[in-house]
């Protein structure tokens, strides 16, 4: 009964929310031909007249979009420094198709056109219609698992678009170990340029592909970057999709005090 | 309030289990099964979300009343049992080594008893694994890691004599939601959730 009791009072707590203004549209990509929702979460203060703001493409919009949007806002305030414009990619075709580099038994391979969605359509219209910054430093691309892995496809192939990664849980593991690949080919081209990237991780992702390619990655970056920001974090007790909300807001704080 | 929704789901099926329990009880009960001051209970389990991870455990139960007891649990577990190279990655090790007690209840029927109990305890994961593709020089990396481990234990037992059936499941309530409130961190109690098979003894 006791028990019954502490998990009651657990189970009635609140969670507070901060509320923010978005928008939301569609686009029809003639890159991948499918057609996405984008909602864009507005800072507090947006003022369009006076500043123009960093902007966080969120993938997994659908689930990862309300989380990213009002914790970007409570850490701003938290560290007196401005928000940035959150940009949520809703689905268009399947993760596993848009989020995949190559063609293997777990995904489609259609990241090379959903980066050309996000480089040639999606960027310049968020950065025609409202105060987006426009320089690589002041676009930050948020991704887990497959959508982490995109991200590092993002990070090694176009380099030029993003300058700051928040790679949670990425599946480094796919096709056996491809993204490792392409950072070794395009290493040289990239390696100078200043880059913030977090990588994270659930501590107890046991299931035998997660965390051996994961720390391959992170010993690439550390020892052959030598403008990078670089930040590992292991979630204690948590797996594969709890470590996911504890990793945003690591990453979070990490490109809020880093940037 | 999704919270809510969802711990009041798993509290109504935790309380229609007890219940129905209860009423096979009252109608079939004559009270003679057998209620032995101790009882071992060795088994072997595995985890039914992944399918990989295999136990054994022991379980040693106190009957301190006919309807309170204390008990022990012990488990090793051998983890990712069937998938231990895959794309290169090799599983150098993988195991849980899991402690608990918890105080439980029992209900008695005629020929089988259902303990209700209550766990608390640590669990401790150890695992390593090595990237060895040959395209790139070996990288290991290795967990050991220390959780706390909560939860409600079901023990179904069968038999009269010396010897019984024993069966039971443990559904952890860690991280959801005594770690965490975000309903995503479930992946991790799923992860700890077992069922069991056994025989115990009377002593």
């Amino acid at each position: 009964m006791p028990f019954l009791f502490v998990l009651i009072l657990v189970s009635c707590q609140q969670e507070e929310s901060i509320p923010f203004l978005s928008e939301e549209f569609s686009i029809n990509s003639a890159s991948t031909g499918a057609t996405y929702t984008i909602n864009v979460a507005f800072p507090q203060d947006y003022n369009p007249n006076t500043q123009s703001y960093a902007t966080m493409y969120v993938l997994d919009g659908e689930e990862n979009f309300n989380f990213v949007a009002e914790n970007c806002e409570r850490i701003s305030r938290e560290l007196s420094t401005s928000n940035v414009l959150v940009v949520s990619i809703g689905y268009g075709r399947d993760r596993a198709i848009d989020y995949t580099p190559s063609d293997a038994n777990e995904g489609g391979g259609g990241a090379a056109q959903f980066m050309l969605f996000v480089k040639d359509e999606l960027i310049p219209r968020i950065e025609s219609d409202y105060a987006a910054d426009t320089a690589r430093e002041s676009r930050i691309i948020l991704g887990h698992s497959f959508g982490g892995l995109f991200a590092a496809y993002a990070f090694t192939n176009y380099n030029a678009v993003f300058g700051n990664y928040l790679m949670l849980s990425p599946s480094i593991w796919y096709d056996n170990e491809i993204i490792l690949k392409m950072e070794k080919e395009n290493r040289s081209s990239i390696a100078n340029r200043h880059q913030l990237v977090y990588l994270g991780l659930g501590e107890l992702e046991g299931g035998g592909r997660m965390l051996a390619p994961f720390q391959a990655f992170y010993v690439q970056l550390e020892r052959n970057y030598p403008g990078i920001a670089l930040e590992k974090q292991l979630q204690p007790h948590l797996d594969h999709q709890g470590s996911k909300n504890p990793n945003i807001l690591d990453g979070l704080h990490f490109y809020f005090q880093n940037r | 309030m999704k919270h809510i929704i969802y711990l009041s789901i798993y509290f109504v099926l935790v309380s229609l289990t007890s219940l129905s329990a209860q009423n096979g009880q009252i109608k079939t009960a004559k009270h003679s099964f057998p209620v032995a001051k101790l009882t071992i209970e060795p088994a072997i389990g595995l985890n039914p979300y992944s399918m990989s991870n295999f136990l054994v455990s022991n379980i040693v139960q106190w009957n301190i009343e006919k309807r309170l007891s204390i008990v022990s649990y012990t488990s090793y577990a051998y983890n990712n049992a069937l998938e231990r190279d895959f794309n290169y990655i090799r599983t150098d090790y993988n195991n849980s080594l899991t402690q608990k007690f918890g105080i439980g209840t029992s209900l008695y029927g005629k020929r089988s008893a259902h303990t209700f109990s209550m766990m608390a305890g640590i669990k401790y994961d150890a695992f390593q694994e090595t990237l060895h593709n040959p395209e790139f020089e070996p990288v290991t990396a290795t967990v050991k890691s220390v959780s706390p481990d909560f939860g409600l234990m079901y023990n179904w037992k069968v038999g009269k004599g010396k010897c019984f059936f024993s069966y039971r499941m443990y559904l952890p309530i860690y991280p959801y939601p005594l770690k965490s409130f975000d309903i995503w961190s479930l992946d991790g109690n799923l992860a700890n959730m077992t069922m069991e098979f056994g025989m115990g003894i009377r002593l």
